[in-house]
């Protein structure tokens, strides 16, 4: 089983300065993080909001630069590759947002959504287009007729369908997934969460998933990181982590689920 | 000052004192298509003390029929269609502005869901809940301020008081939106999905502060939430909320040991696949309606597994079953 993402004392400060005269003040958002996330497992990352959940993903996206550590994706060293050599990554590690009614562009199509990314990563002949719009939306579970219509006319689990489509779409092989359920109604929570298992085992994907939600993660990763203030408390496999805690934050998240 | 000394009453004869009584409150909103009505037959009625929970998805009508009761709908986007609400044998919904803005706040509070948008980011803490009791007609009392920081669990009110809300975190600022609210000790308190913003380890303590003050001023809660744990935890009576209707209502217990109507038995079985972490998780095909799917028929027709034709034959009425309400046509029959 190879690594496909590894991360060493990653680090992440913001500078804030809020006048000419004040002090410097520095916030540190992530601070000497270390993990690894496998072929075809998952790794969770609660914590409160504001631990750095999500600075972490938008590290390892290489979205914004860290300030110290390391990145490496499938064993090479991407820390400090220029953009357009991590072009040549961005195809193979993608992200599912929470969704929200403005995630996805209102007045494009399903059709279009998902051939976007299809097109910009080159990934199939533009005679096969559609015929490849055809399978990922089967391969998500929406179905033919949906294709046509806007996000506004389809509901929260559809929309969050078309997020996912537009994440396999490009052969994905490292996917972060950032809070994908917690806006979905009750209902509908349970579809997408079968939907992602499916879809790690039929497409061989790895998953760095982020929730806040514990019930979420122990259902879906097989190890689990347990962030507060910018560092990993815990970090484990998540059986033994959820059954015998260590770290006192731990133990209190456990407490905490209702 | 009495206003802000709480009156001891005797705690049974309390709980059989109604405060508030909903009667068949319908909403519309206008939109693009034309007006549609989203709170299609809203019935609550709440005992001084009581804890009521109203449980739905996104689009069921709880937050709209919870706001419309203090009559917080925007004129120009919607309209109370039809209803009474009898809070005190006063009716919210024929009072004018004016009548509504001294209970408001005063007798009755609303925490919203989003606490950091309802705070001003431009003044002290001590500022702000000191205009909550000027607007009241109440002295702005520094005293009873740090008094109710207190009661929030905010050990530090001192340092608080001089305060801005972006100092502070998502959990305190949530706790000072709920001092705004009991600021003034009111007999109802409506909170809207008030753990939703903040973290899981942080829930229970806001959840077990509701219930401390409800219990201690004998003050009546409704609280809305999409979250069972959250329901059954704080929660006295439930009403389940789907396609603008209540579908079902009754005691936690009852309604969380053997709920009645299909769809509260299909969420209950979600929720606790996700507790118990089966290997797949149990789902209810398809999506809750939207506003503009509502039909003359019950909304949870094209979902349920025991539908018949009969169910798409109206809305099913309301019928009493031994003290519980439930919205299906299977009740109807006995």
């Amino acid at each position: 089983m190879s690594v496909i993402l590894r991360v060493e004392n990653l680090s992440k400060h913001y500078i804030i300065k809020s006048g000419a005269f004040s002090k410097r003040q520095v916030i540190k958002a992530v601070r000497d993080v270390s993990f690894q996330v496998m072929e075809n497992q998952s790794l969770g990352l609660i914590g409160e909001s504001g631990s750095g959940k999500s600075t972490i993903a938008n590290l390892v996206l290489r979205l914004i630069p860290p300030s110290g550590g390391k990145i490496e994706l499938f064993e090479e060293d991407v820390t400090s590759l220029k953009e357009e050599e991590m072009r040549r990554y961005r195809k193979d590690i993608q992200i599912i947002f929470q969704y929200t009614n403005d995630i996805l562009d209102p007045q494009m199509t399903v059709d279009e959504l998902i051939k976007e990314p299809l097109k910009i990563h080159n990934i199939v002949k533009d005679r096969e287009l559609d015929q490849e719009v055809e399978r990922l939306l089967e391969q998500v579970g929406l179905s033919p007729s949906e294709r046509w219509k806007l996000p506004g006319q389809l509901s929260g689990g559809q929309n969050q369908r078309i997020i996912i489509a537009r994440a396999i779409a490009t052969r994905a092989r490292l996917i972060v997934c950032d809070e994908p359920v917690s806006a979905l109604d009750v209902s509908v929570q349970g579809q997408i969460l079968n939907l992602l298992i499916r879809l790690k085992e039929e497409l061989n994907l790895s998953y760095l998933f982020i929730s806040h939600d514990l019930k979420v993660i122990r259902h879906m990763c097989e190890s689990i990181a347990v962030m507060k203030n910018g560092e990993i408390v815990e970090l484990g496999d998540t059986f033994e982590v959820l059954n015998n805690p260590q770290h006192e934050y731990t133990k209190k998240l456990i407490e905490a689920i209702l | 000052m009495d206003r802000f000394g709480q009156v001891e009453m005797s705690g049974a004869e309390n709980m059989m004192e109604k405060l508030l009584d909903v009667k068949d409150l319908r909403v519309s909103f206008y939109g693009d298509k034309g007006s549609v009505q989203v709170v299609r037959g809203f019935d609550i009625s709440l005992h001084k003390g009581e804890v009521v929970g109203i449980l739905g998805e996104s689009g069921s009508g709880k937050t709209v029929s919870s706001s419309s009761i203090i009559k917080l709908v925007d004129e120009s986007l919607g309209r109370i269609d039809s209803g009474e609400a009898i809070f005190k044998d006063k009716d919210l919904l024929k009072l004018s502005g004016k009548e509504l803005k001294g209970i408001r706040g005063n007798e009755i509070s609303y925490v919203f869901q989003n606490s950091s948008a309802a705070l001003s980011p431009y003044k002290r803490i001590g500022k702000q809940l000191g205009e909550v009791l000027k607007t009241h007609g109440l002295p702005d009392s520094k005293d009873h301020i740090l008094k109710t920081l207190e009661e929030v669990g905010l050990e530090d009110g001192e340092r608080i008081f001089h305060m801005y809300p972006f100092q502070l975190s998502g959990g305190q600022n949530q706790r000072i939106m709920i001092a705004q609210c009991i600021l003034c000790s009111p007999e109802l308190l409506i909170a809207d999905e008030p753990t939703s913003s903040i973290d899981a380890s942080l829930q229970k303590t806001i959840l077990d502060l509701l219930r401390d003050i409800s219990t201690r001023n004998q003050m009546s809660v409704i609280i809305i939430t999409h979250d069972f744990g959250v329901a059954k935890y704080l929660c006295d009576r439930l009403m389940v909320m789907y396609g603008g209707l209540v579908l079902e209502e009754g005691a936690i217990d009852e309604i969380l040991n053997s709920p009645l109507h299909p769809y509260t038995q299909e969420l209950m079985r979600c929720a606790r696949s996700l507790a118990e972490d089966d290997e797949t998780m149990y789902t209810i095909e398809g999506a809750p309606p939207t506003p503009y799917q509502f039909r003359d028929e019950c909304p949870f027709y094209s979902r349920c597994s025991l539908r018949e034709d009969a169910c798409r034959e109206g809305i099913p009425e309301r019928t009493d079953i031994d003290g519980r309400k439930v919205r299906c046509i299977k009740y109807e029959k006995r």
